[in-house]
C-alpha cells in the first residue's frame, strides 16, 4: 500500500512520503533519575525502543513504572539523565531547549490524557497553534486545521473552545493538532482515559486510519486493554524498562 | 505571538483586567500622592504673593535722571499692571511757632497712588496743592495745629543759603501699613525697613516743578551721588517708578515664580539702562516659598511613598493568583512546540498590556479621587508639563511593579524543562527575606541614619529664624526603612513562636476544632504571613498619616498662638495714638506690646519692652528659654533684656554680659544709651510675629509713650470674635485683630499646608489597600484550599467546620495588621514629627495620638476586611465538593 | 442471620451530566445493594458513571431520578447539617488520589472525623491509636503526608475512613496510582478492616485483580449495569 500523503504543505516544503526504512523513533539506553528533596526516584533504567514508521506500538504498565517519564523524553519535553532520542533525523539529547521545541513541532504529534487544548483558543485555532508557533501565515495555518478538523469529523465545532466540546470531541481536536504539521511519529498517553467505551473505539478507529494514510508510527502509553489490544505491538513497562510481552 | 494575546485578552479579559488592577494600585497611589502634593504647593506662591504690597521698584541711579521716558518705557513692558511715580528726600521741617527744625522725610507721589495702593492711607485731606503730615510728625510739639510747614534741604554746603519751600498743611495722612516706603531699596539691605518717624507727603507735581531742581543743584551735595547699593539706610533722595504686577501673572510653581520674577525684573531694568536699578520686592518672599515647596514635596513623599508601596505588594499578591493558569497553560504551549523565547515574549507582552492598561487606570483613580478630597479639580489647575511629570513619575511605579511581576515570570518561561512538582505542602520555604534577614538590614539602615543626622545636629531646632531648613533627603528615609524593618521583625517574630508551637514532632491530640484549624495554619504559615505583612504595613502607613496630620495640626495651632500672643491685639487709631481705656469683665487682661528702634553697635536691633505683670496674665504662649531666666529675671531686675538665640549668636553675647543699647537712635528728643544685662537666651518670645531679638521691660527704656498695640485675653469660656465685635461697638478709635484675621494674613507658606487632606486620602487609601489585601489573602484560600475543603465535606464536617480555618486566618489577618500596623506607626510618627520640628518655631509635641481618627481608620479597615472575607467564605460555603474530588 | 437492611443502597440512580449539548457521562437506572460485612467492586471503563454512583451513594451529589439510601437512609430526606452528620457517622468516604490533609500529621488526618464528630479527647486518642495500630502505621503518627509513600498515604486514608465505625466504606480508586504489589497490600487492609468493623465496602477500581478480592464485582458500562458480567467470585475474601 503506497502511503498516499494528505494536500498541504508543511513550512512551505513538500515533504515527499517516500518508501522509508529507517525506523520512525529510535530510543536507546534512557535513564532519567528525579531528585526531589530527600528522595531520589529512579523513573527510567535503561529503556530501550524502536518505533518502525505506519506501526502501533503499545505501552501498557502499572502507575508508577515510568510511563509518563518515557512519553515525555520520547517527546523531547524532558531531556533525560542518559541516553539518546533519535526522531526525524536528529537526536533530541542533544538539541538544546529552543531546538527541541522547533523539532518537536515539526516531527512529533502528541496527545495527553487531557489539558491538550488551550483552554482560551477555539478548535480552529487550537490545530492551528503548531503551525503558527512556528511561523506559518494565518491563513494557510486555518487552512490546514480545517481539513484536519473535517479528517476527525469535527467540521462542524471548529469555532466551538474546549469546554464547549464533550471529552471525545476533545480528544480528537486534540489528535489533530498533533497532526497538524505532519509530524512520522504520534505520542499518545491515555488518549482515550477520560472516554467511554463507544467513543474509545471511535478515537481509535481515527488512529489507525491515520496510520494506514499518513504512514504514521503511533506509540501509545495506556493501561486499558480495550486500547493496547489495537496495537500491532504490545510491550510492557515495568519499573523502568521496557519488556517484550504480552 | 500577538495574534495569541488577541485571543487571550479576547476570551480572558477578566484576567487581564486583575493584571491590570495589580499595577493600577500603586500608580493610584503615588499619582494621587504627587497630584495632591502639586495643588497644595502651588497655592504656596499666592500666599507668599499676598502680603507682598509693592512687587517692583525702578530706582534712579542718580537724581538727574529723567524719568519720564523711562516711565513710558516701563510702563509699556508685559505683565506690568500700572506704575506710579514716587520720589523720596530727606528734609529738615520748621513751621510756625515751632522752636527749631525737625529732620523728616518728605515723600512725592502722584494723587492716583493711594487708589493703586490702599496701604497708604489719607485720613483727611487729599494729595493735591499742599502737604499731608504723617500721624508722627502730627504729635510732634507744634505740628500738630500748624498750617504751614517749610521744608529746606539738609546737607547744603557751607555758607550757602538752602532753598526753602513753604507749603501749606492740607491734612493728615496714615503711613504705618507704607512698609515699602520706608524699606531700604536695592542691595544686600533691600527690605530691611529704616525707622523714620516723621514723614510728609506732598504730589508729585509740586515736587517736580519746586524740590527736584533744588536736588539737582551741584551745591548740594548728593545731586551726583549715585545710588548705593550697598547701604543699610534709606537714600537721602531717590526718584522712583512703583511698578505693580499682578499676581495672577506669577506661575502658580514657586520656584518658577522666583524665575520668572527675576526674568521679569531684568527685563524691566534693560528698558533704560544705566538709568534704573530694579529691585525685586517679591523676591524673598518667593524663595522661601520655594524652600517650602522643596520641603513640603519631600515630607509628602516622605508619607505618601510607604503607601505606595505597600500598594504595590498587594497589586502583585492579587496578580500573582494568575500564575497557575499561567503555568498550565505555558505547559500546553510548550506541548505544542513553543521555543522558551516565544513563551518569554508573550509573557513579557501580556505584562506590558496589563501595565499600560493599569497606568491609565491608576491615574483616573489618582485624579478623581484627589479631585473628591479637595473639592476641586487640581488636574485641570496643573500647567501640563508638570501634569506630565507626575504622570510620568506614577507610571514609572506601576512600570517597576509590572517588571517584578514579569522578571520572574519571563524567567520561568526560559526554562522550560517540566519539573515534577510534587510538593503538598508549602511550609514557607526560604525565600530571600528569609535568608537575608531583610528587616534587620532594614533597621540598622534607619538606625545608622538617624544616629548619624542626631550627631551632626541635623535635627536640633536652631531657632525663630531659621529659615534655612537642612532637609536632607536621606533622613526621610529613615522612617520608611523602619516602617518596612519593625514590620517584617515583628511579623517573623510571631510566625517563629506559632512555627515552634505547632511543630509536628511533637505530637499532641487535637484540642478544638479551632485550635485545630490554628495549629494547621502554623505549619503552613506562608499566605497568611504575607497578608498580615501587607496588612500591617497598610495599617502603619494610615495610623502614621494619620498621627503625623493630628500632630501637624497641633504643633501649628501652637505656633500661631506664640505669634499671635493672646486672644486679641488691639490697636489706637488714634492720632496720636492713645491708651486703651477699661474693656469692661469680658476682657480678662490687657498687656502693653512696645516697639521700641534702637541700636547695637551700628546695628538696628528692635527692642520689645513689655510690662511683666500683665504680661503674664495675658499672654497665651509662655517663653521659650535656652538658657537662663525668663519672665523672672525681668521682673527681679527691670534691666535685665532676654535676648534670642539668633541675636546671642551673631553678637556673641551669653547671660552675664552687659549690652549698650542706644534706643530711639534717630529721634533725637528721646535718643538715650542704657545699659542692659542678659538674662536669658530665648528661642521663643511670644508674640513671635514680628520676631523680635531684644526683649526687656519697659521700665527699662522708661517709654512714657503709648504701647504699639495691646495683648488682651478673654475671659473663660468666651468667644473672642464675639468679644472682639463687642469691644467694637463699645469703643471708638480701637483697631481689634483676632486670632483668626491675623492667622489669613500673616502665615507662611509650609505652615499653612493642609496636611488634612493629605490624611484623610492615605488613609482611606491605606484602610482600602489592608482589605484588599485581606480579600486577596481569601481569594487564594478559596483557590489553594478548594481540595481540603472537598475533603473535610466528604468526611462529613459541616459548613460552619469547613469555614473555620479560612475565617479563622482571615480573622488572624486583620487582628494582627491591626495589632502590629497601629504601634508601628506611632512609632513611625514620632520618628517623622522629629523632623517636622524643623518647619516649626516651637518645639512640636512628642506625638498627638487622634483617638477619633485613628478609631474610624479603623472601623473602616475592618468594614472592608469583613466584607471580603464575607465574600471568600460564602464562596468557600457553596463549593461543590464533587467535582472538586473528582477531577 | 437475621436479614439486615442493606447498608448502602441504590434504586434505579439516574444522573445526567452534559457538556457541549451531548450527554458525556452519567447513571442510567442502576441499581445496587450492598449488605454490612460485603465488599462490592464497582468496574468500567473511565466515563461509565462509576464514581458518578459512588459520589451518588455518598450524599455528595444528588440524583435526577431514583433513589440512594445509606443504612435505610434516603439521602434526600435529610438538608444541610443533618446531612453533614450521616456521611460522617455512616459513611467513611475515601476520594481518588491524595485524600489527606496535607498540612496535618497521619494521626491528626485520623483523628479528624471524630474531632469534628464532637467525640472526647480521651476516646478520640484511644480510637485513633487503635486504628493506625490496625493499618500498621503507628510508627508514623507523626509524619506529614509528603513524608509517606502513596501506599502508606492510602493507609492513612483507610484508618481516616474507619475511624468512626461507619455501617459503609466508599472508595473511588483506592489503588489508582500504586503499584500492583503495593495495590494488593493496600486491598486486603481496606477489606479486611472494614469486614472486621462489619462494614460494607463499595469500592470503584478499573484494576481488575483489585475487584478480585471483592465479594461480588459489578461492571457499568455507559451508565448501565452490564448484567452478563455480574460475577460471584471469592477470592481471598473473608467470609
Amino acid at each position: 500500500m503506497a502511503p498516499v500523503a494528505l494536500s498541504g504543505y508543511a513550512n512551505g516544503r513538500r515533504e515527499k512520503r517516500m518508501e522509508d526504512t529507517t525506523p520512525a523513533l529510535q530510543a536507546r539506553d534512557l535513564h532519567q533519575i528525579y531528585q526531589e528533596r530527600e528522595v531520589e526516584t529512579v523513573a527510567l533504567r535503561g529503556t530501550d525502543l524502536v518505533v518502525e514508521p505506519a506501526s502501533w506500538t503499545s505501552i501498557m504498565g502499572p502507575s508508577g513504572s515510568g510511563k509518563s517519564t518515557l512519553l515525555h523524553v520520547l517527546a523531547g519535553l524532558l531531556r533525560p539523565s542518559a541516553g539518546s532520542v533519535i526522531v526525524g533525523g536528529k537526536d533530541l539529547t542533544r538539541l538544546d531547549p529552543g531546538e527541541r521545541a522547533r523539532h518537536r513541532r515539526r516531527h512529533i504529534g502528541v496527545v495527553m490524557q487531557r489539558d491538550n487544548l488551550h483552554p482560551l483558543l477555539n478548535a480552529r485555532a487550537n490545530v492551528a497553534l503548531p503551525l503558527r508557533l512556528d511561523g506559518q501565515r494565518r491563513r494557510r495555518a486555518y487552512q490546514r486545521a480545517d481539513l484536519l478538523l473535517a479528517e476527525v469529523g469535527l467540521a462542524d465545532r471548529s469555532r466551538h473552545r474546549p469546554g464547549q466540546l464533550s471529552g471525545g470531541e476533545a480528544q480528537r481536536v486534540a489528535i489533530a493538532t498533533a497532526l497538524a504539521a505532519r509530524p512520522r511519529v504520534l505520542l499518545a498517553d491515555e488518549p482515550t482515559g477520560e472516554l467511554d467505551e463507544a467513543m474509545t473505539e471511535r478515537v481509535l478507529d481515527l488512529l489507525d486510519d491515520l496510520r494506514k494514510r499518513e504512514s504514521l508510527a503511533i506509540l501509545t502509553v495506556t493501561h486499558n486493554p480495550q486500547v493496547a489490544q489495537r496495537a500491532d505491538r504490545r510491550l510492557v513497562m515495568r519499573d523502568g524498562k521496557v519488556d517484550d510481552g504480552d | 505571538m500577538l495574534w495569541l494575546l488577541a485571543h487571550s485578552v479576547r476570551r480572558a479579559p477578566r484576567r487581564l483586567l486583575l493584571a491590570a488592577v495589580g499595577v493600577a494600585f500603586p500608580v493610584a497611589m503615588l499619582g494621587a500622592t504627587l497630584l495632591f502634593v502639586d495643588g497644595a504647593v502651588r497655592s504656596m506662591t499666592s500666599h507668599a504673593l499676598a502680603p507682598v504690597q509693592l512687587e517692583m521698584r525702578a530706582v534712579a541711579t542718580s537724581v538727574n535722571v529723567d524719568m519720564a521716558p523711562v516711565d513710558r518705557r516701563l510702563a509699556a513692558v508685559r505683565h506690568v499692571r500700572q506704575i506710579d511715580r514716587f520720589a523720596a528726600a530727606d528734609v529738615v521741617l520748621s513751621a510756625p511757632g515751632v522752636p527749631g527744625q525737625v529732620p523728616a522725610r518728605l515723600f512725592a507721589v502722584d494723587a492716583s497712588y493711594t487708589a493703586h495702593h490702599p496701604w497708604v492711607r489719607v485720613v483727611s485731606g487729599r494729595i493735591g496743592d499742599g502737604a499731608l503730615l504723617g500721624e508722627s510728625l502730627r504729635t510732634t510739639a507744634g505740628f500738630g495745629a500748624a498750617s504751614t510747614v517749610t521744608m529746606t534741604l539738609p546737607d547744603v554746603a557751607e555758607g550757602t543759603k538752602p532753598p526753602s519751600l513753604s507749603l501749606p498743611v492740607r491734612g493728615t495722612i496714615d503711613l504705618r501699613q507704607a512698609n515699602p516706603w520706608f524699606a531700604v531699596p536695592v542691595g544686600d539691605a533691600q527690605g530691611d525697613i529704616d525707622e523714620v518717624p516723621k514723614a510728609l507727603v506732598i504730589d508729585y507735581a509740586t515736587f517736580e516743578r519746586s524740590v527736584l531742581p533744588a536736588l539737582r543743584q551741584p551745591q548740594v551735595d548728593h545731586s551726583d551721588q549715585v545710588l548705593d547699593q550697598g547701604s543699610g539706610e534709606l537714600p537721602a533722595a531717590t526718584l522712583e517708578t512703583h511698578i505693580t504686577v499682578d499676581h495672577a501673572s506669577y506661575p502658580t510653581d514657586p520656584a518658577q515664580a522666583l524665575r520668572w520674577s527675576n526674568g521679569l525684573r531684568r527685563v524691566l531694568e534693560r528698558q533704560s539702562p544705566g538709568a534704573v536699578v530694579v529691585a525685586d520686592n517679591a523676591a524673598d518672599a518667593l524663595t522661601s516659598a520655594k524652600e517650602d515647596a522643596t520641603n513640603a514635596k519631600i515630607l509628602f513623599l516622605l508619607l505618601g511613598l510607604p503607601g505606595a508601596l505597600v500598594a504595590a505588594g498587594v497589586g502583585l499578591a492579587a496578580a500573582s493568583a494568575l500564575v497557575e493558569a499561567h503555568r498550565r497553560e505555558e505547559a500546553l504551549l510548550q506541548l505544542r512546540g513553543a521555543t522558551s523565547g516565544q513563551l518569554a515574549r508573550f509573557t513579557a507582552a501580556q505584562g506590558v498590556l496589563a501595565g499600560v492598561i493599569g497606568a491609565a487606570l491608576g491615574l483616573l483613580v489618582a485624579a478623581a479621587s484627589v479631585d473628591a478630597v479637595t473639592g476641586r479639580q487640581v488636574w485641570r489647575d496643573t500647567p501640563l508639563d508638570s501634569l506630565v511629570t507626575t504622570a510620568l513619575i506614577a507610571v514609572g511605579a506601576g512600570f517597576l511593579t509590572t517588571a517584578v511581576r514579569l522578571v520572574p515570570l519571563v524567567r520561568a518561561a526560559r526554562r522550560p524543562e517540566i519539573t515534577n512538582q510534587r510538593r503538598l505542602l508549602d511550609r514557607g520555604r526560604s525565600t530571600v527575606w528569609t535568608g537575608v534577614r531583610l528587616e534587620l538590614v532594614l533597621i540598622a539602615v534607619a538606625g545608622a541614619i538617624l544616629g548619624v543626622n542626631a550627631w551632626t545636629g541635623g535635627l536640633r531646632q536652631t531657632g525663630l529664624e531659621a529659615q534655612d531648613l537642612a532637609l536632607a533627603f536621606y533622613v526621610l528615609l529613615a522612617p520608611i526603612a523602619l516602617w518596612l524593618g519593625l514590620t517584617l521583625l515583628l511579623v517573623r517574630l510571631l510566625r517563629g513562636l506559632l512555627v515552634r508551637a505547632t511543630s509536628p514532632t511533637r505530637p499532641r491530640p487535637l484540642a478544638t476544632w479551632l485550635g485545630t484549624a490554628l495549629r494547621w495554619l502554623g505549619r503552613r504559615p506562608a499566605r497568611t504571613g504575607t497578608a498580615v505583612i501587607l496588612g500591617a504595613l497598610a495599617v502603619a502607613f494610615g495610623t502614621n498619616v494619620v498621627t503625623f496630620a493630628a500632630t501637624y495640626q497641633v504643633a501649628r495651632q501652637s505656633d500661631t498662638l506664640a505669634a499671635f500672643g493672646a486672644d486679641l491685639r488691639l490697636t489706637s487709631t488714634a492720632v496720636p495714638a492713645t491708651a486703651v481705656p477699661a474693656l469692661g469683665p469680658e476682657v480678662a487682661a490687657t498687656t502693653p506690646i512696645r516697639m521700641v528702634p534702637s541700636r547695637l553697635g551700628s546695628d538696628s536691633l528692635p527692642i520689645m519692652a513689655i510690662d511683666v505683670a500683665s504680661y503674664r496674665e495675658t499672654i497665651a504662649s509662655a517663653p521659650r528659654m535656652v538658657t537662663g531666666e525668663g519672665l523672672d529675671a525681668l521682673a527681679a531686675n527691670p534691666t535685665a533684656v532676654l535676648v534670642s538665640s539668633q541675636v546671642a549668636d551673631d553678637f556673641s553675647v551669653s547671660v552675664g554680659d552687659t549690652l549698650n543699647i542706644t534706643i530711639f537712635p534717630d529721634d533725637q528728643k528721646r535718643l538715650r544709651n542704657i545699659n542692659l544685662t542678659v538674662a536669658g537666651v530665648y528661642r521663643a518670645f511670644a508674640p513671635t510675629d514680628p520676631a523680635v531679638g531684644v526683649v526687656t521691660t519697659s521700665t527699662a527704656v522708661q517709654s512714657p509713650a503709648p504701647a504699639d498695640y495691646y495683648l488682651a485675653r478673654v475671659a473663660p469660656g468666651l468667644s473672642s470674635v464675639r468679644v472682639a465685635e463687642d469691644v467694637r461697638r463699645q469703643t471708638r478709635g480701637l483697631m481689634i485683630t483676632t486670632l483668626a484675621q491675623h492667622v489669613q494674613q500673616e502665615e507662611r507658606g509650609l505652615t499653612t499646608l493642609d496636611l488634612r487632606g493629605l490624611g484623610s486620602l492615605e488613609s482611606v487609601a491605606a484602610a482600602v489597600i489592608a482589605g484588599v489585601g485581606v480579600a486577596v489573602l481569601g481569594a487564594f484560600l478559596v483557590l489553594e484550599r478548594r481540595r481540603e475543603s472537598a475533603i473535610l465535606r466528604a468526611i462529613g464536617a459541616t459548613t460552619r467546620q469547613v469555614l473555620t480555618a479560612p475565617a479563622a486566618e482571615g480573622a488572624i489577618t486583620v487582628v494582627l495588621s491591626l495589632l502590629i500596623g497601629v504601634p508601628v506607626g506611632i512609632g513611625l510618627s514620632i520618628v517623622s514629627i522629629k523632623v517636622l520640628g524643623l518647619f516649626f518655631v516651637l518645639p512640636p509635641p512628642l506625638v498627638v495620638v487622634p483617638t477619633t481618627a485613628l478609631l474610624g481608620f479603623g472601623a473602616f479597615m475592618i468594614a472592608v476586611s469583613v466584607l471580603a472575607l464575607g465574600v471568600t467564605l460564602r464562596s468557600v460555603a457553596r463549593q461543590d465538593a464533587a467535582p472538586t474530588l473528582r477531577g | 442471620m437475621a436479614t439486615e437492611q442493606p447498608a448502602v443502597e441504590a434504586i434505579a440512580l439516574t444522573r445526567r451530566y452534559r457538556a457541549g449539548g451531548q450527554r458525556v457521562s452519567g447513571l442510567d437506572h442502576v441499581s445496587l445493594t450492598a449488605a454490612r460485612g460485603e465488599v462490592v467492586a464497582v468496574m468500567g471503563p473511565s466515563g461509565s458513571g462509576k464514581s458518578t454512583l459512588l459520589y451518588l451513594l455518598a450524599g455528595l451529589d444528588d440524583p435526577d431520578d431514583g433513589c440512594a439510601l445509606i443504612t435505610g437512609v434516603d439521602w434526600r430526606s435529610v438538608r444541610g447539617r443533618a446531612r453533614d452528620r450521616l456521611r460522617l457517622h455512616a459513611c467513611g468516604f475515601i476520594p481518588q488520589g491524595m485524600s489527606l490533609l496535607p498540612q496535618a500529621t497521619a494521626a491528626e488526618n485520623v483523628e479528624v472525623p471524630l474531632l469534628v464528630g464532637g467525640v472526647g479527647r480521651t476516646e478520640r486518642r484511644d480510637r485513633t491509636a487503635e486504628i493506625l495500630d490496625r493499618v500498621g502505621l503507628s510508627d508514623s503518627a507523626a509524619k506529614l503526608p509528603d513524608q509517606l509513600s502513596g501506599g502508606q498515604q492510602q493507609r492513612i486514608a483507610i484508618a481516616r475512613a474507619l475511624v468512626s465505625r461507619p455501617a459503609v466504606v466508599l472508595a473511588d480508586e483506592p489503588t489508582g496510582s500504586l503499584d500492583s504489589a503495593t495495590a494488593e497490600v493496600v486491598t486486603r487492609l481496606l477489606v479486611g478492616a472494614a469486614t472486621e468493623q462489619h462494614a460494607a465496602v463499595v469500592l470503584v477500581t478499573h484494576d481488575p485483580s483489585v475487584a478480585q478480592l471483592a465479594d461480588r464485582v459489578v461492571n457499568l458500562h455507559s451508565g448501565h449495569l452490564d448484567p452478563a458480567a455480574l460475577e460471584d467470585d471469592r477470592s481471598g475474601g473473608t467470609n
